[in-house]
């Protein structure tokens, strides 16, 4: 084997072939100095498992399992574009949120924009484009949250925050309520106002109507008559 | 033992594919260890052993979809976490740095391990064993290293190193036997160092002083 150092090696690892273990055992028994490498490797080999690996913390942070549904995915839609101006008015006017959600609220498309940043406007009839853009915007908030775990000092700071909130939803809702109940009053009224005279219309219509089947119906009653005189 | 029937490899890395977070969850959990193991003896540094441990998963994760199951999952990982250790060590550019561990004197080891049956005595034999197992593989060329710890430390074939390093059998069995030869040179030298001193130790403490 001196001058077939593979067949030596595969031979160590016990990955010869039978014929070629054959042709190592005899050489072996006639060669010195493999018979001493062969056992000088084995060494080593038994050397080597004394190398430890440090123990070590596992370096993997499992994949988190997909988010139950978060409590946004529950509000009405009205919710979505109250919450959505809440949040863009806290990043505003800090403090000021319940002020900034108001005037947002009833000042409507008269809502400053600032930077690059324009508010979305909230209306109780909002268009199914602005609540899925809402939505998405939302969405994107609640990954910039995930990602950046709070601050444990920041609790106390969130559950103000989540009070001043709710109390500005119930506001909200209150005046939201109010505005749609106007609204629906009116364009019922309007609905009964156009009734009345679409009806008064259709009298008129028939009445005109009448009248012209009365005339023709006399018309043709006259010149019947007058035939048969004839 | 559990009762439980074992899932595969290829079959976790199918439910991962598919979607099965989780899945790839348990697989790190199965790997991780022999993983880190491969990158801390290639690299011979805890630090860089992690990031590389951390980045060959993620490679793996990304890559999950054009692994095709040719090969073992496992044979893959590894093959992922060689070509980083190289990147590693290419940008390096320095031999790999050897950290020998503070308990030099293997206290701190008898400590951690009380229930074996070793003796502190050869908890200091093995501790300093290590250290100087770990020095000799440090100063191989970074070839016979990576051979040597697929070998050895991985029980990989022939092939598979073959196969991981896209080098033929003929290299890896080449590689093998210089580095083997070189430990052999190493390691029996650092013997002789090492039953010197502890003979020298004996007849100080024979002799009292």
């Amino acid at each position: 084997m001196c001058d077939d150092r593979e067949k030596l090696i595969a031979y160590l690892y016990d990955e010869a072939s039978a014929s070629e273990r054959r042709l190592v055992d005899a050489h072996l028994t006639e060669c010195a100095d493999c018979r001493d490498e062969l056992r000088a490797f084995r060494g080593v080999q038994t050397d080597l498992l004394a190398w430890d690996v440090p123990n070590h913390e596992s370096v993997w942070k499992p994949f988190a399992a997909p988010q139950p549904t978060v409590w946004w995915r529950q509000v009405p839609a009205w919710g979505l574009a109250a919450a959505a101006t809440l949040v863009f008015g806290l990043g505003l006017a800090g403090g000021f949120a319940g002020r900034v959600l108001a005037a947002n609220v009833v000042d409507q498309r008269q809502v400053p924009v600032t930077a690059s940043v324009a508010q979305p406007v909230v209306t109780p009839t909002a268009s199914s484009e602005e609540v899925t853009a809402l939505r998405q915007r939302l969405a994107q908030i609640e990954r910039t949250l995930a990602t950046q775990p709070a601050a444990p000092s920041a609790t106390v700071a969130q559950a103000k925050l989540w009070s001043r909130f709710e109390q500005a939803m119930k506001e909200t809702e209150g005046r939201i309520n109010q505005r749609t109940a106007q609204k629906v009053y009116s364009a019922v009224t309007e609905m009964n106002r156009q009734r009345m005279a679409d009806q008064a219309t259709l009298n008129q219509l028939i009445a005109a109507s009448q009248d012209a089947n009365n005339g023709i119906l006399a018309r043709a009653i006259s010149s019947r008559t007058e035939k048969e005189k004839e | 033992m559990s009762t439980t029937p074992v899932i595969s490899d290829e079959e976790l890395v199918a439910r991962a594919t598919g979607g099965d977070l989780e899945s790839f969850n348990q697989l790190v959990g199965r790997w991780e260890r022999p993983i880190y193991a491969l990158a801390y003896r290639t690299l011979g540094r805890e630090e860089d052993a992690r990031d590389v441990v951390q980045e060959a998963f993620l490679r793996a994760f990304r890559g999950l979809k054009g692994f095709k199951g040719q090969a073992k999952f496992s044979s893959w990982l590894y093959r992922i976490t060689l070509n980083l250790c190289r990147d590693w060590m290419r940008k390096a550019r320095r031999a790999p740095m050897i950290q020998v561990p503070e308990s030099e004197d293997g206290l701190d080891m008898a400590e951690q391990m009380p229930s074996t049956a070793e003796s502190v005595e050869d908890l200091v034999e093995r501790s300093q064993m290590s250290a100087a197992v770990a020095k000799a593989m440090a100063e191989l060329p970074e070839e016979q290293r990576i051979a040597i710890v697929m070998k050895e430390y991985h029980g990989l074939t022939f092939q598979e190193i073959a196969d991981a390093l896209d080098c033929p059998l003929s290299t890896v069995k080449t590689r093998l036997y210089q580095g083997l030869s070189v430990l052999r040179r190493r390691l029996e030298r650092l013997e002789r160092q090492q039953a010197d001193s502890a003979s020298l130790r004996r007849a100080s403490w024979e002799t009292g002083s």
